[in-house]
C-alpha cells in the first residue's frame, strides 16, 4: 500500500451511491454531443421521477451532469468533468479490488 | 434511505458493469437484427423474382406475384427498421440524432430519385431486359454508396466493406443480364446482408 495516494483510494462520494452510479454510467454510454430525455433516462433506470430528480440535482451541483431544455422536455448529458470523474471512479475501484485480492491471496 | 447506503467496492464494480450493459442494451440499435431483416427481404424477394423469370425465352419480366412478394418484404423490412431504431433512440437527442435524421432522409431521397429515373428510362424506350437489369442493380448501387458514406460517419469497417461488396455485386451482376442479376442480387446481395448480420451478432457478444 506504500505507493497508494490517499486521493486515489477514496471513491468519489458523489458517484459512489447506487442510483447516481447508474445514472452516470448510463449517460456515459452516449457519445459526446448527445443527450437523453428525462423520461427515457427514467425508463432505462426504472427510478421514480422524484428520486431521479433528487440525484440529478446533486450531479448537476457537482458539475458532472448538465441539462438542455427544449419546448418538449428536459434532457441531460454527462459533462466532460462527469466523464473524467467516472473514469477516475472506475480506476479507483479497480485499484481497491486489486489490492484487496492480492492481500487476501497472501501476496 | 436505501439509495444512500454505501456499497462495498465489489458490489459497486458489479453495479457499474451491469448498468453499462443495460444502458447499451436499451440505447444501442441492434444492428445484427436490421441486417438480418434486410437480408431475408432481399434473399427471398429477389429469389422469387428470379424463379419467375429464369425459364423465360424470350425474357418478358417478373410475374406480378413475384413483384408483390418483394414489395411486401421490403415494406416489412422498412417497418421493422423504423420500429427498432425508434425504440432504441427514443429520447436520445443531439449530434447522433441529427446524423441519424440526415442518414434516414438520404435513403428516402436516394430511392425516390432512383425510382423517378427508372420511370424515365422506361418512358424513353428502354427494353424489358435493360429495365430488368436496372431494377436490380439500382437499389444495390444506392445502398452500397450509402453504406460506404455512412460507415465514414460511424467509423464502421464492416459496413464500409459491405458497401464495397454491394457495389461489386451491382457492377458484376449488371453483366449477367436481367435473369442472372436477380440471382446475384438474391445470393450475393441478400446473402451478404445475412453474413454481416452474423458478424455483427458475433461482435456484439464478444
Amino acid at each position: 500500500m506504500a505507493g497508494l495516494h490517499v486521493n486515489d483510494a477514496e471513491l468519489d462520494p458523489v458517484i459512489h451511491v447506487p442510483a447516481r452510479l447508474r445514472i452516470v454510467v448510463t449517460l456515459s454510454t452516449l457519445p459526446d454531443g448527445d443527450h437523453l430525455s428525462f423520461s427515457r433516462l427514467q425508463q432505462v433506470l426504472g427510478l421514480t421521477p422524484g428520486n431521479l430528480i433528487t440525484h440529478l440535482r446533486k450531479l448537476e451541483e457537482t458539475g458532472y451532469v448538465a441539462n438542455v431544455k427544449s419546448k418538449k422536455e428536459t434532457a441531460v448529458f454527462l459533462t466532460s468533468a462527469g466523464r473524467a470523474a467516472l473514469d477516475r471512479y472506475a480506476a479507483t475501484l479497480r485499484g481497491l479490488l486489486d489490492s484487496g485480492n492480492s492481500g487476501s491471496s497472501g501476496g | 434511505m436505501a439509495d444512500e447506503e454505501m456499497m462495498e467496492p465489489d458490489a459497486a464494480a458489479a453495479l457499474l458493469q451491469q448498468s453499462r450493459e443495460r444502458a447499451h442494451d436499451a440505447l444501442a440499435v441492434k444492428q445484427s437484427r436490421l441486417y438480418a431483416a434486410w437480408g431475408i427481404a432481399w434473399l427471398i424477394g429477389l429469389g422469387a423474382m428470379w424463379l419467375s423469370v429464369r425459364g423465360q425465352h424470350p425474357y418478358r419480366g417478373p410475374s406480378g406475384a413475384a413483384v408483390a412478394i418483394l414489395a411486401v418484404l421490403i415494406a416489412v423490412a422498412i417497418a421493422v427498421t423504423m420500429l427498432w431504431v425508434g425504440q432504441a433512440t427514443r429520447g436520445v437527442g443531439g449530434v447522433s440524432a441529427r446524423q441519424g435524421a440526415m442518414y434516414g432522409l438520404t435513403w428516402a431521397v436516394g430511392f425516390a430519385a432512383l425510382f423517378v429515373i427508372e420511370g424515365a428510362l422506361s418512358h424513353t424506350g428502354a427494353s424489358a431486359k435493360v429495365m430488368g437489369v436496372t431494377y436490380t442493380v439500382g437499389p444495390l448501387l444506392v445502398t452500397g454508396l450509402i453504406y460506404m458514406m455512412a460507415a465514414a460517419i460511424w467509423l464502421d469497417r464492416v459496413m464500409f466493406a459491405f458497401g464495397i461488396w454491394l457495389l461489386a455485386v451491382a457492377a458484376a451482376g449488371a453483366w449477367t443480364g436481367p435473369v442472372g442479376v436477380l440471382l446475384a442480387g438474391a445470393l450475393a446481395g441478400g446473402g451478404g446482408f445475412l453474413v454481416v448480420a452474423a458478424i455483427k451478432a458475433w461482435r456484439a457478444c464478444t
